[in-house]
């Protein structure tokens, strides 16, 4: 299985080393000097682009698979399927561990205000926690329908992403009387821990799933 | 050029009554007055719809080796070119003016729904102009090389609006304030024949990338 | 006689391979049959031909009329079979016909539906569903509907059953020798071109090698067996490919006619044999040159 990790590593070690080697420095420097320090809505943002990170890796390497046939290569190797989705996932895990690991490294060595420190790897945790699962469903997505339709669908479900908070809004304050800021706020007291539990088993199922999708359907894009 | 654009209207046009069908379920739950967000949301989609569209058109393409289908085919490079460059452009602009068309029925100051068609077409322009340029990008290095291309420069193009609102923290209001005025301000009769031309130019780069480019 | 396709000093770089000075000519209503072990650039050749790849340099005249100034023209009375055929997957085999029948001014759709029930090959099942025989079968109807001049086919019989290779050369034949038309086909199956082809040229690392008739080819090169100083030193050090054996020598000629009357006492007294050589002797031969 190292050497499928091995073999997939590429577009993340790409992006990771791009936010890494590159704008990581960038922000550094700036509060090095003093110019201007940094605020905590702005780490939150930070946080939040490690989805980017790994979605953006995912599709990418989604992406080479296609074009070189690399599952139907894989078919004629004496490889299981498992171990063939369990690299995808294995890596997605990996990758989120670095972000996630850096910036832990990071507040503990930069960091005094513990307020801050708390809000930071809380917001971290969630980040992480949702990054998983979102790349589980993106794995489990191309091996159900394939490549090509698969990504024909996110496109429509990242546009449906952007439409759907405005009549959600609408339909929860209007039919139930809910107020979507009582949503969020709820959301937010959920405890940091329990949900990155959650989205490991859902991540966990996830890959189970795609590990059947991929024994049975034998998708070869 | 009309049997290319017979094979990739599709996917341009499922997204188009998608979005359409969408906005149009939104726009009915809503009152009269003009939402902000539904207008920021709808200019948003619109720019997606372009690049969406255009990369999951691209995409078919390269599973398929269309463009080698197409070599083999007596139709001229320019043929080509034309025919992946009006598609965007027509769909692009039909969309366009559904939305202001459907924002129309909401009732808001006259000045307000200058600034809802000039966001528009605003959205629309810097859209096609993307469009514009990935092609160019696709013809030059293939579809593949160019996702992890495009992916790594948005991973990187991305955390630069971060950086602008860090430099103007406390400022942002201003900052907004400015940029509305701005695209209030565009004059749209000369702006649309110069995005026309600038576009008109990058499918003339295009098609010069697609002539020296083996199939 | 006129020339379908003209052909000079074609070349074109790649970082480990070169096609060198490429030139050929293929007469008006003749097969040409264009021989090489992979890798020697048939393929290139043709896609040239096609203008799906550039040149670095050299001319290519397609009737008449510059391949590059002229592709539409020229691709309207070409049929083309690339070594791969490459449809949209997701399409049925009638709507791909339907689709492509659009590109072309002399579509005949009568003859492609009867084509397609001549080659067995289902309206509705979708192309990327289709055996690789069969999608060089379906590319073969597409190239043939639109009643092409010129045909180019690379590598077109590669994956067809011995029955269907058979019928698919036939029809070849049929139509350059009752219809006129010409034909340029690349294999590395010489028995192939062997049984179509009126030209043959051999194309060996980018260059080529020979150009000759099929019939011209197989009169000058013969292998000759010899006892031991039953050849003058001058012809046996002429020989390609030699080699001793217990029971004499042999080797291969590539000018039999003017060796002819000098092997005739040999050959009298039965210490000369001359054995004739089909195209893959002659392709090994080249390619080996004067190895041992």
């Amino acid at each position: 299985m190292w050497r499928l990790i091995r073999k997939n590593s590429l577009m993340f070690l790409l992006y990771q080393g791009l936010y890494f080697g590159l704008f990581f420095p960038l922000i550094n420097r700036d509060r090095l000097l003093g110019e201007n320090p940094l605020d905590l809505s702005f780490l939150l943002f930070l946080n939040t682009y490690m989805i980017w990170l790994i979605l953006g890796s995912v599709w990418g390497q989604e992406q080479m698979e296609s074009k070189n046939n690399g599952y139907a290569f894989l078919s004629t190797l004496p490889i299981r399927s498992w171990q063939i989705v369990g690299s995808k996932y294995a890596l997605v895990f990996m990758a989120t561990l670095t972000f996630v690991g850096v910036h832990l490294i990071w507040y503990a060595v930069s960091f005094d205000d513990p307020v801050f420190l708390a809000a930071g790897r809380t917001s971290l945790i969630r980040v992480a926690s949702m990054c998983l699962l979102l790349a589980g469903l993106y794995y489990l997505g191309f091996f159900r329908f394939g490549y090509q339709r698969f990504s024909k669908i996110a496109v429509a479900i990242w546009l449906l992403m952007i439409v759907i908070p405005l009549p959600l809004r609408i339909i929860l304050k209007e039919r139930f009387g809910i107020r979507s800021s009582d949503i969020f706020l709820s959301l937010n007291r959920f405890n940091p821990t329990l949900m990155l539990s959650l989205c490991l088993l859902l991540f966990l199922g996830t890959l189970g799933l795609a590990i059947r999708f991929k024994e049975n359907l034998k998708i070869t894009e | 050029m009309i049997h290319i654009l017979k094979r990739n209207h599709r996917i341009f046009l499922v997204y188009f009554l998608f979005i359409l069908i969408l906005l149009i379920g939104v726009r009915f739950l809503l009152g009269k007055e003009l939402n902000v967000f539904f207008t920021l949301m709808s200019g948003i989609v619109l720019f997606m719809y372009t690049i969406g569209a255009l990369l999951m058109s691209e995409q078919y393409e390269e599973k398929h080796h269309g463009y080698a289908i197409l070599s083999a085919l007596p139709v001229n490079n320019l043929e080509i070119t034309g025919a992946k460059f009006l598609l965007p452009l027509v769909s692009s602009f039909t969309l366009t003016l559904s939305l202001i068309l459907l924002f129309s029925t909401f009732a808001a100051p006259a000045p307000d729904m200058v600034l809802v068609r000039s966001y528009f077409l605003l959205a629309a322009s810097t859209g096609l102009l993307a469009a514009g340029l990935m092609y160019i990008g696709i013809f030059g290095i293939g579809y593949t090389k160019f996702v992890v291309v495009v992916l790594s420069l948005t991973t990187a193009l991305g955390l630069v609006p971060m950086l602008v609102m860090r430099r103007n923290r406390g400022r942002m209001d201003e900052v907004i304030e400015n940029l509305l005025a701005g695209i209030r301000g565009m004059d749209w009769l000369v702006l649309l024949p110069l995005l026309l031309l600038a576009y008109l130019g990058l499918m003339l780069l295009a098609l010069q990338i697609r002539a020296h480019r083996d199939a | 006689m006129s020339h379908t396709v003209e052909i000079e000093n074609l070349t074109k770089s790649y970082k480990k391979f070169r096609l060198d000075s490429v030139s050929l000519e293929l007469p008006e209503g003749l097969i040409l049959g264009l021989i090489g072990p992979n890798g020697a650039g048939k393929t290139t050749t043709l896609k040239i031909l096609m203008d799906m790849i550039r040149a670095d340099s050299g001319r290519v005249r397609i009737f008449g009329l510059d391949h590059r100034t002229h592709t539409k023209e020229i691709k309207n009375r070409v049929g083309y079979v690339g070594e791969e055929p490459q449809f949209y997957g997701d399409k049925s085999v009638s709507w791909t016909g339907g689709w492509i029948s659009g590109f072309y001014r002399n579509w005949d759709l009568n003859l492609f539906e009867k084509m397609l029930t001549d080659f067995g090959i289902s309206r509705t099942k979708k192309t990327g569903q289709l055996s690789k025989g069969m999608r060089v079968k379906l590319s073969l109807a597409l190239a043939l509907s639109h009643r092409p001049e010129l045909l180019i086919l690379d590598e077109p019989t590669a994956g067809l059953d011995p029955v269907v290779r058979r019928d698919v050369l036939e029809r070849l034949r049929h139509l350059s020798k009752s219809q006129g038309r010409s034909v340029l086909i690349s294999s590395h199956i010489t028995d192939d071109i062997a049984r179509i082809a009126d030209l043959i040229v051999f194309l060996i690392d980018g260059r080529v090698t020979l150009a000759e008739s099929k019939d011209g080819l197989l009169a000058k090169w013969k292998r000759i067996h010899f006892q031991e100083k039953a050849l003058e030193e001058g012809i046996t050090s002429s020989l390609k490919c030699r080699k001793t054996q217990v029971f004499g020598s042999s080797g291969i000629t590539d000018n039999y006619p003017s060796l002819k009357q000098r092997l005739a006492a040999g050959l009298d007294s039965q210490s000369i044999k001359v054995e004739n050589l089909n195209l893959d002797d002659i392709l090994i031969a080249c390619v080996k040159g004067d190895e041992t």
